[in-house]
């Protein structure tokens, strides 16, 4: 440990949190959850609410009764009734309980809530209290996250026992892989879990406002204050302990918690690797754990030069007030989770990589080699997938239903290729190899690239010694070249090659035929070197997956002789006509894995060059042997043994794409649609729908922190066909008189927040789900546009026109549509969604019209003689100009703003005669349309 | 009494195919006035008598025209509301090629008649092994893409997209809310179980629910195994002239042996008991209000009964020169007929 970097360590401060109050949702390891309440009451903290995801009795237990945390326990069933059976996203419930602490936090009197995971401290160097007098006016405080990290001499026992506080850089670069090594791959801007940070908010704020990291409106993003580092932070064990990680990450696999949000591509490749040591035995684990998570001196030394990295240890005020407990009574976290090996290990391991293009010839490249050895013992084929579709899984699948003991396991590795390589290399699926270490099965493993074929059984490689060598290969063609004629290679090839094998050529493998031993325990740790520098580095590296592998492999490479990588386009060229080159090419010709590695490839060129006749002949007799084809221009139809298929192999072709398109997935369970004084307009997915059936659910009202009003979901009506078009599908309406709900408040209520709860009952504490906040909510005679301002929105009715009602809104914050509902006898009868208007841009800013066609509305039935009305949607507050009459809406009428009424336009002079001007014009256009085309077909064309 | 029209109900049954859909379009039609009474219309509108072009009597394919997103759509829907009573509380349409797989959203079926209320949907289902196979018949017999694949290949190629059910039925109920998703089991009820079940999703009550099918309808014979294998060959002549296939389909018909042969072998049949047993598992368990043994392989399969000996090499071949036979026959009549319309190509003129 640098001397600068214990000089700079702090001490937490007690008291800091004064004033605020801490929600987190838990689930695992009960020492954790002790001791993130512990730090946060020593830190001040007012009240803690903690939501309980699924306790089990023997944590609820130990939980002790105190005022000054609010536990609020959450079982299975209690999920179950709120969420349908396929919402498994933690995310949302995540919110939805802050969103309901929120309200209880705001009935308890407290003005500052925090949303943190249990993984995560409030560390203040200052009171909050006086950072929130620096920003009297921010309704949110984002605090900066810092990742902890295991100082190399500590044990990681503890779930907050790292400490060291890595922060995310501000402006320089830093040598992340320096300071990390192959672990950098996996940082997002330096950091392990999120970059997002943490908020406090200040209550009351809208709860649509409330979420993970921050504020969600722009209006309220652009007053968030940002706490400088300085007065704190937000510290981030994703570490953990031992034991609290394995919970952690067993349980993600495991699928029991799925964040649905977006996950960042290091975030998978983190999850990949994790799989693979979880299922190593506990002691690996633990070791594991202690290399990954821990910086060992060059590093701190590196990243303390960078100042950003800060020693702050908590563990003393952990301890207590709680009691934990000695370390042979306290909770302890069940015994590290050893995830089951999916794989067993088979005789053969063959591992591809391919993109669309190259699916036939990959294919090939497997028929060949199970023709060679698939008499010899049990094979599997891992493949990679580059954009590969449903089909081409199927395809290369279709080797699981020849005679052999053989496996094809498919993986697509799009996505990676995406975040790593880019879009616009074309080769880039070659790279895919560097993601096999995540991919494969533990044991010795043959990569083959899509254009090698095998001519007899090689199966020798499998039990070959390679000594302390765990990669083996062939000498790249240009490593041959620069031994046999140096001064034929160009100097830039030569140098890096020289440069990559510290002068020795030879060692530079060609990456179309390699051994990747898994068996070596080094392996694995090599690979992902390698990963690490492809990612991290790749653009430096001018054959980047080939030059990666070579390079970390360095002095753990074992030569292969040419016959296991004969190229041919190397043994083709005028390069092999002089010295050592023609005796390698004649001795090596009767090779076992030819590679076809010229540039025109022999599937694509039906010409008579030798290798291309020799691929055909391979080809060919490897589909007889095997019973396929491969679909070549030269492939014989695979013969249709059909009725020869076991059962088996017609369930997996029914299972086969193309399956029936999946039905678009519904954004949202259940959604207020709008709210009318006769009740509100839902939108429910049929999931949804069916659970309020199976319980006794209900639409819970909330404001001022207090319950208004709660309906029962049971009076939902059946779906409103109608207004499937005009509206939304899968609407209902829920019955309800909404001024009588609202007369305590004299017909307003404010920041109305809506959630849908089960019924009080004595045996289940409630959940509420979130489902939407209202502005201003009003119903009856209150309910006038004299109210738009106090929801910060303007808008009235403009004209009646030809049917056509038109006006226009202007939102509170830019939103780039807003929904504009009407009414007719105060019954919902179309919503629109008003867009950008063109007029007068400068001082309209962003106002937003809409029209409906009344006419046509009143035609099919609507109303009755009452009134029309338009309201922004979910508001309930009438657009000025509403209500107008419907024996109006068939005249010519414009809405006089100034003097709040309907009046008749100034007649235009002549208006009567360019009307039917007008008319006359399109009549002609119409017909010209219609008779043209006919009347052209007929004539004899023009000469 | 005028009605608005989202006071009324619109009742739509869907198929499948291949679910005594035509035995009920026929009853449905011929009770288009009892049904009337009791405030149904089953309307003309959207049928297309005009155009059948069936080889076996009897066939219709119910409101056919309402499927088809053609520029005649919105004549078809002006002439259901020009025939819409106003003692009309609910409108019946009846087509299985609502059921079809089509890559549009089923919601556009709906595009037009929105303006109902409710809309229910009737959905009548059948165990997939037996339903692929009879499906596959009608196929080959309705000579659409000149279907010529063996049994064997329609099903690798066509059944998975089309034996999930759940999956292609889903958006149906999510489209009309699950109350209004009505699901009937074809193995479970016989065709007088189904229409009553269907009139009364309708609200028909009173004599009509049980007197409906007493009426005697048009037959509709299915298409036998054996008629496959002379089809397939017809079909491979590609000819152009409708009236010309049709005429040599009955001889076709009638040239066939007595008896009939398996198209399935068993490993193909229970391949798609053991594909379709946990969709139809989770379809009973979501959808139905009932048991549905029938529907979740639990009787024997009903063309097991009928089984006979199959024919024998000798009648196999002698069928097939019969319609090789029959089909040159056909080409050359149908080529001659084109060579006697075209006028302006002779030589001989």
């Amino acid at each position: 440990m640098s001397a600068s970097l214990d000089q700079r360590s702090r001490p937490s401060a007690s008291g800091v949190l004064a004033g605020v109050a801490v929600y987190t949702m838990f689930s695992g390891d009960p020492t954790q959850l002790l001791q993130w309440c512990n730090f946060h009451l020593n830190a001040g903290a007012d009240r803690l609410y903690v939501m309980l995801d699924r306790p089990s009795p023997e944590l609820l237990q130990l939980l002790p009764d105190t005022p000054d945390i609010h536990w609020h326990a959450v079982d299975q069933e209690t999920w179950s009734a709120v969420y349908p059976p396929a919402s498994r996203n933690v995310e949302r419930k995540q919110v939805d309980g802050f969103r309901q602490m929120a309200r209880l936090a705001v009935s308890h009197g407290h003005e500052y809530l925090a949303f943190v995971d249990a993984d995560e401290l409030i560390m203040l160097y200052e009171p909050f209290s006086d950072i929130a007098a620096r920003f009297p006016e921010a309704p949110v405080f984002r605090l900066k996250v810092r990742e902890m990290w295991y100082d190399d001499s500590t044990s990681p026992t503890e779930p907050f026992a790292a400490t060291l506080a890595l922060s995310r850089p501000t402006a320089r670069r830093v040598d992340w892989n320096r300071a990390f090594g192959w672990r950098a791959q996996f940082l997002r801007n330096g950091l392990l879990g999120h970059d997002a940070g943490k908020s406090i908010y200040r209550l009351p704020l809208a709860a649509g406002e409330l979420s993970v990291h921050t504020a969600l409106s722009p209006p309220v993003v652009a007053k968030t204050a940002k706490v400088p580092s300085a007065s704190g932070g937000l510290l981030h064990y994703d570490c953990g302990s031992v034991a609290t990680w394995n919970m952690k990450w067993s349980s993600r696999l495991a699928g029991s918690t799925v964040a649905t949000g977006k996950v960042a591509p290091q975030r998978w490749a983190l999850q990949r690797l994790f799989s693979h040591e979880l299922r190593q035995p506990p002691e690996v684990q633990e070791t594991f754990f202690r290399d990954f998570f821990s910086l060992d001196q060059e590093a701190q030394n590196l990243l303390d030069a960078e100042g950003i990295l800060e020693r702050l240890d908590v563990r003393e005020t952990t301890s207590g007030p709680l009691p934990l407990g000695s370390a042979s009574t306290r909770p302890a976290a069940t015994a590290l989770t050893r995830l089951p090996d999916p794989h067993d290990r088979v005789d053969f391991q063959f591992a591809f990589v391919c993109d669309k293009r190259f699916v036939k010839p990959t294919f090939a490249t497997m028929t060949s080699v199970l023709a060679q050895v698939g008499d010899k013992g049990s094979v599997r084929f891992v493949v990679l997938g580059d954009g590969l579709d449903a089909t081409d899984f199927t395809r290369l699948r279709a080797l699981e239903h020849t005679p052999y003991d053989v496996q094809v396991v498919v993986h697509d590795i799009t996505a990676d290729l995406d975040q790593d390589v880019g879009t616009e290399d074309a080769k880039r699926a070659t790279f895919g190899r560097i993601y096999l270490i995540d991919y494969l099965p533990e044991q010795r493993t043959v990569y083959l690239d899509g254009d090698v074929l095998a001519t007899r059984d090689f199966t020798e490689l499998f039990a070959l010694d390679l000594g302390t060598a765990c990669l083996a290969g062939v000498s790249d063609s240009a490593a041959l070249r620069i031994v046999a004629n140096p001064t034929r290679v160009p100097i830039e090839q030569r140098n890096r090659l020289v440069g990559i094998t510290n002068g020795e050529p030879l060692e530079y493998l060609n990456g179309g035929v390699l051994i990747f031993d898994l068996d070596n325990p080094d392996f694995r740790a090599l690979a992902l070197q390698a990963r690490a520098l492809v990612v991290m580095q790749g653009p430096a590296l001018k054959q980047r997956d080939q030059d990666a592998l070579n390079l970390v492999f360095s002095g753990r490479k074992y030569r292969l002789e040419s016959k296991y990588n004969y190229m041919t386009q190397f043994y083709a060229s005028d390069r092999c006509l002089d010295g050592d080159l023609v005796r390698l090419k004649y001795d090596a010709a009767d090779a076992s894995l030819i590679h076809f590695s010229g540039k025109t490839k022999p599937w694509e060129s039906p010409t008579d060059e030798f290798y291309n006749g020799l691929y055909r002949r391979l080809v060919a007799a490897a589909e007889e042997q095997v019973g396929v084809s491969c679909e070549f221009y030269f492939s014989k139809p695979a013969p249709p043994a059909r009725h020869h298929w076991p059962v088996q192999r017609w369930v997996e072709t029914l299972g086969s794409a193309p399956r029936p398109p999946a039905p678009p997935k519904p954004s949202t369970d259940i959604a207020i649609v709008d709210l009318c004084d006769e009740g509100a307009y839902l939108k429910l997915s049929s999931k949804m729908y069916e659970l309020v059936r199976a319980g006794d659910l209900r639409l819970v009202a909330y404001a001022r922190g207090e319950t208004l009003f709660e309906v029962p979901l049971e009076r939902l009506s059946p779906q409103q066909s109608h207004l499937s078009e005009r509206v939304t599908p899968a609407l209902r309406t829920l019955p309800f008189d909404l001024a009588t709900m609202l007369a305590d408040c004299d017909g307003v209520a404010r920041h109305v927040e809506f959630a849908v709860a089960s019924r009080v009952s004595d045996t289940h504490v409630r959940f509420e789900r979130w489902i939407g906040v209202i502005d201003v909510l009003a119903a009856g005679t209150v309910a006038t546009s004299d109210l738009l301002h106090e929801a910060g929105i303007d808008g009235a009715l403009e004209a009646v026109s030809d049917g056509w009602l038109t006006g226009w809104v202007r939102p509170h914050a830019e939103a780039p549509e807003v929904a504009i509902s009407l009414y007719i006898d105060g019954e919902l009868a179309a919503q629109r969604l008003a867009r950008p208007t063109k007029k007068d841009p400068s001082e309209e800013g962003h106002t937003r019209a809409f029209r409906f066609n009344v006419a046509n509305l009143i035609q099919l039935g609507y109303g009755q003689g009452g009134d029309v009305s338009v309201g922004v949607s979910a508001t309930t507050i009438p657009l000025r100009g509403s209500p107008l009459r419907i024996s109006d809406a068939g005249r010519e009428l414009r809405f006089d703003a100034a003097r709040d009424t309907w009046v008749q336009p100034p007649r235009e002079p002549n208006a009567g005669r360019l009307r039917v001007r007008r008319g006359l014009r399109r009549a002609v256009v119409r017909i010209r349309d219609r008779v043209r085309p006919k009347i052209e077909g007929s004539l004899p064309q023009r000469r | 009494m005028a009605r608005h029209p989202r006071d009324r109900t619109l009742v739509l049954h869907i198929g499948i195919h291949k679910t005594a859909t035509t035995f009920l379009q026929n009853v449905l039609s011929s009770r288009r006035y009892d049904l009337l009474r009791e405030g149904v219309l089953y309307p003309a509108a959207g049928t297309a008598d005009g155009i059948d072009t069936r080889t076996r009597e009897g066939a219709q394919s119910g409101h056919i025209l309402f499927t088809r997103f053609g520029p005649r759509r919105p004549r078809v829907l002006a002439d259901l509301y020009k025939e819409l009573p106003d003692s009309a509380s609910t409108v019946l349409l009846s087509s299985e090629n609502f059921s079809l797989p089509r890559p549009t959203s089923v919601a556009q079926y709906l595009n037009g008649l929105s303006e109902f209320g409710t809309v229910k949907v009737v959905l009548v289902l059948r165990r997939q092994d037996e339903w692929i196979e009879s499906w596959y018949k009608q196929t080959v017999d309705q000579y659409g893409n000149f279907e010529t694949r063996s049994f064997d290949e329609f099903l690798e190629l066509e059944g998975p997209s089309l034996l999930d059910f759940h999956a292609r039925f889903t958006p149906w109920r999510d489209l009309v809310g699950p109350e209004n998703f009505h699901v009937l089991s074809y193995d479970d009820l016989d065709g007088a179980s189904i229409c009553r079940r269907i009139l009364e999703v309708a609200g028909v009550g009173g004599p009509l629910l049980d007197d409906a099918t007493s009426i005697p309808v048009p037959r509709y014979d299915s298409v036998r195994s054996i008629d496959t294998l002379g089809l397939r060959i017809l079909n491979s002549y590609r000819l152009k002239s409708r009236d010309a296939r049709i005429a040599a389909a009955k001889s076709i018909y009638s040239a066939a042996p007595v008896s009939d042969i398996e198209l399935m072998t068993p490993e193909v049949r229970a391949g798609i008991q053991a594909f379709c047993a946990p969709i139809n598992q989770r379809i009973e368990a979501e959808w139905c209000t009932e048991p549905v043994p029938g529907f979740r392989f639990g009787s024997a399969p009903r063309a097991a009964s009928a089984s006979s000996s199959p024919p024998t090499g000798p009648e196999v071949v002698d069928y097939i020169d019969q319609v090789i036979s029959l089909c040159e026959e056909a080409r050359e009549r149908a080529e001659s007929a084109e060579g006697g319309d075209g006028g302006d190509g002779g030589s001989a003129a």
